[in-house]
């Protein structure tokens, strides 16, 4: 059984990190406490949702050149391959390719094709029609410490404000390079004072943005 | 009734808790999240959602004004301006449109204009014990003049929120 006194030194301290953007290579702190001496803490609960790992604007995906136009004879001016750029995934959206031309979606295929019709000027060369397939190269994630997946979620002892810099990642986490939803697996393990505990989250890669929220506690018992 | 410490340890009060934070007309964002594994069971009875100002195409609205004298077009017209609910494996870039929340009418906390909703205290406590990803919605549910043919008459309506509310989890 547990005494008045025993209950009244245990604190949850909660942590709650609604749906922020964290840039490439950075990190938020969720969560940081600094436990005493003779006090312990633990983390019986951690569940990260990642909601999208492309970033802004929503609905979009990040993709890079689109080929089959490049070559065409009838098209006036050559397109040049183009930057990564966000693709709309909603039909009817436009690109404008690097020649200032522009498509329209009308369908997508697949994840990496997409149907557009020509607004002008250019030709598919495979079909010699203004309507056509687009190849669609999707950006994959530079991931910084490839250990880990694209966002990393846990918990830091000691030095939290080292928590960006190679191999001070933390020590006991969770992590995910898909949209959804992580939970601790881990046991809870106590934390001595003195010391300093942070939760964080940490976009893993270098050209990213990642959408996370954050749901912790902290068990806190002081000693007696 | 006495209280052990494996009792204890298995029950987790979480807050949910969002600062002030502007959510544009139509968008929607994830305020907290929870894996609900076999055996556990999620208790959900306080929320409040506080909409603190909106703004009108340039017209902020403070604390006590309200919204409705403007021509707003509502995304969902089940709701106001604003709802707040829980969804089970909601996936961000899902219009929450499409989406069924959990519980009853009254787990859904709506707002019709500026200023503070609650869910009602005599509501009775939702228990959750089915397996899954639950996320807490804020849903701005406003129709945003971009995503839609509009006449000038449609305003944007940006929502200045505050979310405060808690769950408890027995692992």
């Amino acid at each position: 059984m547990i005494t008045p006194e025993q209950f009244n030194n245990i604190r949850v301290l909660g942590g709650c990190l609604p749906e922020t953007i964290v840039g490439p290579e950075k990190s938020v702190m969720v969560s940081l406490v600094s436990v005493a001496y003779l006090d312990l803490v633990s983390v019986p609960w951690l569940c990260m949702h990642v909601t999208d790992l492309v970033g802004v604007p929503r609905n979009s995906v990040l993709v890079t050149a689109s080929k089959s136009a490049d070559a065409s004879a009838g098209a006036p001016t050559a397109v040049t391959a183009n930057s990564p750029f966000f693709l709309s995934t909603d039909v009817g959206s436009t690109i404008t390719w690097a020649n200032g031309r522009q498509s329209y979606i009308t369908a997508y295929t697949s994840s990496t094709l997409v149907t557009v019709t020509n607004v002008s000027g250019l030709t598919n060369p495979a079909t010699a029609s203004q309507s056509g397939y687009f190849v669609l190269n999707p950006t994959v994630p530079d991931i910084v410490n490839t250990a880990l997946g694209c966002a990393v979620c846990g918990i830091q002892s000691t030095s939290p404000d080292q928590f960006n810099l190679p191999g001070g990642y933390p020590e006991s986490a969770i992590t995910s390079s898909a949209v959804g939803v992580v939970t601790a697996p881990f046991q809870p393990r106590l934390y001595s004072g003195p010391d300093k505990i942070a939760i964080s989250v940490l976009n893993n890669t270098r050209n990213f943005n990642l959408h996370v929220a954050v749901n912790a506690a902290m068990r806190y018992t002081h000693g007696l | 009734m006495l209280l052990t410490l494996e009792e204890l340890n298995s029950v987790i009060d979480l807050p949910i808790s969002m600062p002030t934070t502007f959510v544009h007309s139509g968008d929607w964002l994830v305020v907290a999240s929870f894996n609900l594994l076999e055996g556990q069971t999620l208790l959900y009875k306080d929320m409040n959602l506080t909409v603190l100002k909106a703004s009108i195409d340039g017209v902020d609205l403070a604390l006590g004004n309200q919204c409705n004298q403007f021509n707003i077009n509502l995304v969902n017209n089940s709701y106001g301006i604003a709802y707040i609910g829980i969804a089970k494996d909601f996936s961000s870039t899902t219009d929450p449109q499409s989406v069924t929340w959990f519980g009853s009418a009254s787990d859904v906390i709506s707002a019709s204009s500026v200023g503070t909703y609650v869910r009602s205290s005599s509501a009775t406590q939702l228990e959750i014990t089915e397996p899954g990803n639950y996320s807490v919605v804020l849903v701005n549910n406003c129709e945003s003049t971009t995503t839609t043919n509009t006449t000038s008459s449609l305003y944007n309506v940006d929502l200045s929120m505050i979310v405060t509310s808690q769950i408890r989890l027995t692992l």
